[in-house]
């Protein structure tokens, strides 16, 4: 009896010590995590109905948030594709942007949190960091992603099997280009 | 936490990493999960919106393709230099220390994040800079981690190594871990006050502090005589010439010095250390009261060596002053339990027990080979007296019935041990600090004065 009481009193003991190095902004990052997949699953599956869509954003967003170095992350964003895609079409700039946003924000926070752990201590400049570096990203996208939305009416004149070819050279093309990118040594 | 530092931090003056052979060939600067995810999520997302003409998948790859051509514009190829100093190498048990990691990045671009972690060893209580500590390094700057704390217990203490992830390009690059190699902080034991009043046994050199029984040209006071030819005349007691008609000169004991060896008796060890404030095993007090002792004999004038005797036998030479004794304390930073049993036999042979050396051994009579080199060294006339080093609260674990039984036994068993040394004319004393040393000294001097009295 008396062994277990020291037991439990030495685990006790342990969690309290973890509480105390817990640091709040490397906390405020899963925080982020978790808040920024919730919310783009539900604004993407609003369709879905509000029960479903709830458990899907919490039950998607709970993993990258508990192990953001996994492939968490990459999942709630296929996943929240998935549920784009068979919505169909938004066409509305300003319900789509948000969710937009809130991926790559969510991509922002989840690489964030894979290089801090729960205790790092984490002075307020990374962050300040982070959030400059996405804000100025999330700027540039805006004023892109207005002018994609009026391609529509461009292309409308052109057929669309050659929007499809043009597109698909240039989605290999980029996606080339960002891989050479990442492992080009200078 | 950042500073800028880059003319006080060169490249150059950093410690690369070790790399091993195997990893020389890839990349210092190497993706992470981030950047193959955003390119996944590029792809995917603007191919389906091609696919199926879906422009609101292109609108959502978006951020992602302007996120990462801002990101990898510029890109680092060098890793970070890392160095971590010790402010303060020497220190005494209980004294502060100061160390401070220092991280420059020697490229053109930032380090989004910058994760150091530093191991500090059990004996040094860190107040700041343990764990890990998070931060952004500009291009041509560096950042430093203060690392502060306090020493708990005598002995080396390695602090790092520190090793420290950067990562740049918005996290979406990491480099290689670097590494700075550990610093070493020596913390000296505390001397505890310890003084001993009464006279050496026997003063072995030319000069010194002690008084010999020969007489000579001392300070000391042996008696009064009457006059010889050869005495000199400042020595004439014309008091009491006058008194007795006759001359008569005041007859003085040489001053001598003596030489002391300190024997630690390392083949066991007992009790839990708990630091310069808690409780003290074998080695801590073994450790503690040979600075003391040293302290207080090379203060006095006279010459101490010191030898340790357990499962290897080493020693230190014997010298005096201000500068033996930091050597004692360097040399007591070396000290080990080594299980196993002594021979006392090589003890004796390799002289480092001088025939009119005082022996004080430090023992906490767990091993019999203690005890028989004890009683070798009486037998051969040497004059030993020993310092009881168990600290007095240490309990055996009590894992059955029988132990407190069992404990019993083996303290009667201890104390007849300790009787029978007394026997043999070999003084047992425990470890008090202040004065331990005084009425043993007073015995083994009347001792030496009488051979074969019984103490």
């Amino acid at each position: 009896m008396g062994a277990n009481i020291d037991y439990y009193t030495e685990r006790a003991r342990q969690g309290r010590a973890w509480v105390d190095r817990l640091d709040p902004i490397a906390l405020g990052v899963r925080v982020a995590v978790f808040a920024t997949g919730a919310l783009a699953i539900g604004l993407s599956g609003t369709y879905l109905g509000f029960w479903r869509v709830t458990a899907l954003g919490l039950a998607v967003a709970l993993m990258p948030t508990l192990r953001p170095a996994g492939p968490w992350a990459t999942l709630l964003i296929v996943v929240c594709l998935g549920v784009l895609l068979m919505g169909g079409e938004t066409e509305n700039f300003l319900t789509l942007f948000p969710i937009a946003a809130l991926l790559y924000a969510h991509h922002q926070a989840a690489a964030q949190a894979v290089t801090l752990r729960t205790d790092t201590y984490t002075p307020p400049d990374v962050i300040m960091g982070l959030l400059r570096r996405t804000g100025v990203t999330l700027l540039i996208s805006a004023i892109l992603a207005a002018v994609f939305s009026l391609l529509p009416g461009v292309f409308q004149r052109t057929s669309s099997l050659v929007v499809a070819a043009i597109g698909l050279v240039a989605v290999v093309g980029l996606v080339c280009v960002l891989t050479a990118m990442g492992r080009r040594k200078r | 936490m950042t500073a800028n530092l880059a003319m006080a931090l060169s490249p150059a003056t950093g410690q690369a990493p070790d790399l091993p052979k195997d990893d020389e060939d890839k990349p210092m600067w190497a993706p992470t999960r981030a950047l193959r995810r955003a390119v996944a999520v590029a792809a995917t997302a603007a191919g389906l919106g091609v696919l199926f003409g879906r422009l609101d998948l292109v609108v959502v790859a978006v951020p992602f393709i302007v996120g990462l051509s801002i990101a990898l514009l510029k890109r680092p190829t060098r890793p970070p230099t890392v160095r971590l100093d010790i402010e303060r190498a020497i220190n005494a048990e209980g004294g502060d220390v100061d160390a401070r990691l220092m991280v420059f990045n020697p490229e053109d671009t930032e380090y989004s994040s910058l994760v150091t972690r530093t191991a500090v060893p059990r004996w040094i209580k860190a107040r700041h800079g343990y764990g890990t500590y998070a931060a952004t390094v500009a291009p041509n700057t560096a950042t430093v981690v203060q690392i502060g704390g306090s020493v708990e217990r005598w002995g080396e203490h390695p602090i790092g190594p520190a090793h420290v992830m950067a990562y740049a390009c918005d996290n979406l690059l990491q480099c290689r871990p670097v590494a700075a190699p550990m610093q070493q902080v020596r913390a000296y034991p505390v001397s505890e006050p310890f003084t001993a009043d009464d006279a050496m046994p026997r003063a072995g050199g030319l000069s010194g502090a002690h008084r010999s029984r020969r007489p000579g040209e001392g300070g000391e006071l042996a008696g009064v005589r009457h006059y010889q030819p050869g005495d000199r005349l400042r020595r004439i007691d014309w008091r009491v010439s006058l008194r007795t008609r006759e001359l008569h000169v005041n007859h003085t004991l040489s001053d001598r010095d003596a030489e002391v060896v300190l024997l630690l008796d390392m083949g066991a060890d007992a009790g839990e250390s708990g630091g310069v404030k808690g409780a003290s095993s074998v080695l801590d007090t073994t450790v503690r009261a040979t600075a003391s002792i040293a302290d207080h004999y090379l203060s006095r004038g006279d010459r101490v060596s010191c030898v340790e005797y357990g499962g290897r036998i080493r020693r230190l030479r014997a010298g005096g002053g201000r500068r033996h004794y930091l050597a004692i304390l360097d040399w007591l930073l070396g000290v080990r339990v080594w299980q196993g049993s002594g021979d006392e036999e090589r003890l004796l042979r390799t002289g480092g027990l001088p025939s009119n050396a005082l022996v004080v051994m430090l023992t906490p009579l767990l091993d019999d080979s203690a005890v028989a080199a004890l009683a070798t060294m009486a037998r051969s006339g040497r004059f030993v007296v020993v310092v009881d080093t168990l600290p007095p609260d240490v309990r055996p674990p009590h894992d059955t019935p029988w132990s407190p039984i069992a404990e019993r036994l083996w303290r009667l068993d201890r104390e007849n041990v300790v009787a029978e040394l007394r026997e043999h004319g070999v003084p047992v004393v425990p470890w008090t600090g202040t004065g331990s040393l005084d009425q043993v000294l007073r015995d083994v001097t009347r001792m030496s004065a009488a051979r074969g009295a019984v103490i």
